[in-house]
């Protein structure tokens, strides 16, 4: 079936908004996500049974309603496959999908990707030792399952998300030890206007600040992990001002008894679905590595194939949401076969929205790049490749060996990047050791997501 | 210390076994969530020899996979607790 289907991967605020344009187009939908709740991962909801409380600022539970609403409003209406990975995309496109049980492919007359980021972690030694997570991955224990992990945590990261988890952290009653950021988010107040027009959000940032200064959190600017050390887990972590090139400079380690360590140092894009389908990419260190190519309504160069939302470039929730409706609208067209009025009241809408909150994003990107020598703590004797346990030594001499055409050749040599996580977090960091700046992504090949043979086997499509 | 579950459960507690010992959950609980709550931050070893536990929370990292009632590579953040669960360490790849 293809005649007005329109497919969509991920059910965050873009796809959400994606999947109700579509349907208020007239299209049919299938919203396909692998959690069991719409929201991703900004607007993730709680687990049945478990009520967390509210510790985010009323304006962002706004934001979360008016999309949840929205959606709630066609969800009975449309195909929505919650707890299904989409594994692959064929040209025509044909999107491959997989539950715990069964596999299937899906034809639809056009596909949006709003398949949105993953965290990116700084690797340093000891990264590895159990109780150091991502602080995003604290914040989804938060807000998902209502658990504060027990003990002392200390964030470390750059940009907005560290002093929003810490917040959120210290509203729900955890002990947070600190929050080091790599750069002040001072950086910032260079775009007053840029300011201006994102002060709702920024206004919700100097209230998380008030809330960590009233608990007597200490937000460290300019401070870096050197270390982790522990038996086990992790029972400190050691912090220092670098000097220009990246090293501890002498005499300014600070060591912090902690329990457990949340680090964000930035996202990365997960690309890798419109990469399979052939969209062409570029490499954007900022707002999450290997952006699809696009145009101002979503499209990319795979015919029928559309992306929305942070997996296209980091530019935050609000941003996410406007983009779901303009792609959502725009791939509704192409599968009914229609012309696609830019000019309706509802796209103009979206435009006007996404414009005023580029400027914003603009202002934040600054507080998310990476300083330099930011990679400096990273040993050759320490694990890069997390799945693999490939040391990050023979991951920079397979780089520095001119054998790397495209970072498949770092990965056929050292295994790195052939684990269960796809390579997300090692070959990621590749471009940033300055081995190579401008590299061609890796081959995606399918799955893109880990699926068993007895799903595969178990074919429903036919 | 400061610290677990927060807000509101429904329903009653019961235990799954980590490694032989009683884990308290609440329906609704991830596998994952329930080891942070009770302070157990490891799940498996790595083939270098070294403790890991949960790290993303979102399914991505895949680093809480563990041995659940005998299937191994089972991610803890990403499998409901059900009473009388098995979960054990899962040393390399299972």
């Amino acid at each position: 079936m293809s005649g007005g289907h329109v497919a969509i991967v991920g059910a965050g605020p873009a796809g959400l908004m994606a999947a109700v344009a579509a349907h208020r187009r007239g299209a049919w939908v299938t919203l396909i996500d692998e959690a069991p709740r719409p929201g991703g991962q900004i607007y993730r909801q709680p687990s049945a049974g478990i009520e967390p409380g509210e510790f985010v600022p009323p304006g962002e539970a706004a934001r979360k309603r008016a999309v949840l609403d929205a959606f709630a409003e066609v969800a009975d209406r449309i195909d929505y496959r919650p707890g299904t990975a989409a594994y692959a995309v064929f040209p025509g496109p044909e999107l491959h999908i997989a539950d715990d049980e069964g596999s299937a492919a899906l034809r639809p007359g056009a596909l949006v990707l709003a398949t949105g980021v993953s965290e990116r972690p700084l690797p340093f030694p000891g990264w590895t030792l159990p109780g150091v997570m991502y602080a995003g991955g604290l914040q989804a224990l938060l807000k998902e399952q209502g658990v504060i992990p027990p003990g002392r945590i200390l964030i470390v990261g750059t940009g907005p998300l560290p002093v929003a988890v810490a917040a959120q952290l210290v509203r729900a009653g955890a002990e947070v030890a600190g929050v080091a950021l790599a750069r002040s988010l001072r950086a910032m107040l260079r775009h007053p206007l840029a300011l201006w027009q994102g002060r709702d959000i920024l206004r919700e940032g100097m209230d998380y600040f008030e809330t960590l200064k009233r608990a007597g959190v200490p937000v460290m600017a300019g401070w870096r992990p050197v270390r982790a050390e522990g038996e086990g887990r992790v029972a400190r972590l050691v912090l220092a001002l670098p000097t220009r090139r990246g090293e501890p400079a002498a005499g300014t380690e600070r060591t912090f008894d902690v329990d457990w360590v949340g680090m964000n140092f930035g996202f990365t894009a997960n690309s890798e679905l419109a990469r399979m389908a052939g969209a062409a990419t570029r490499y954007d260190a900022v707002r999450g590595g290997w952006l699809p190519v696009r145009d101002g309504f979503g499209r990319t160069a795979a015919p029928g194939v559309f992306v929305a939302g942070d997996g296209a470039g980091l530019r935050g929730a609000l941003n996410a949401a406007a983009e779901g409706r303009i792609a959502g609208a725009a791939a509704a067209a192409a599968a009914l076969g229609a012309a696609f009025d830019e000019s309706a009241a509802d796209i103009r809408d979206a435009v006007a929205e996404r414009k005023r909150l580029r400027a914003f994003q603009r202002a934040v990107a600054g507080t998310l790049a990476l300083p330099q020598g930011l990679w400096w703590p990273v040993h050759r004797d320490m694990t890069l490749c997390r799945c693999e346990s490939v040391p990050a030594g023979a991951i920079l001499a397979a780089g520095a060996q001119g054998r790397h055409e495209d970072l498949d050749a770092i990965k056929r040599q050292t295994r790195a990047g052939m684990g269960p996580c796809g390579g997300r977090t090692c070959l990621r960091a590749v471009p940033e050791y300055g081995i190579d700046t401008d590299p061609a992504p890796m081959r995606v090949r399918p799955p893109a997501r880990p699926v068993t043979l007895g799903a595969l086997a178990n074919r429903r499509d036919r | 210390m400061t610290g677990g579950r927060i807000g509101r459960r429904a329903g009653e507690p019961f235990t799954f076994r980590f490694d032989g010992r009683p884990v308290e959950a609440f329906a609704g609980e991830s596998v994952g969530a329930a080891l942070i709550a009770a302070g157990i931050p490891a799940v498996r070893i790595a083939g270098d020899g070294t403790r890991r536990g949960p790290v993303c929370q979102i399914g991505v990292c895949w680093e809480c996979r563990c041995v659940i009632d005998g299937e191994p590579n089972m991610r803890a953040c990403r499998t409901e607790a059900r009473p009388g669960m098995v979960v054990e360490t899962q040393a390399g790849p299972g």
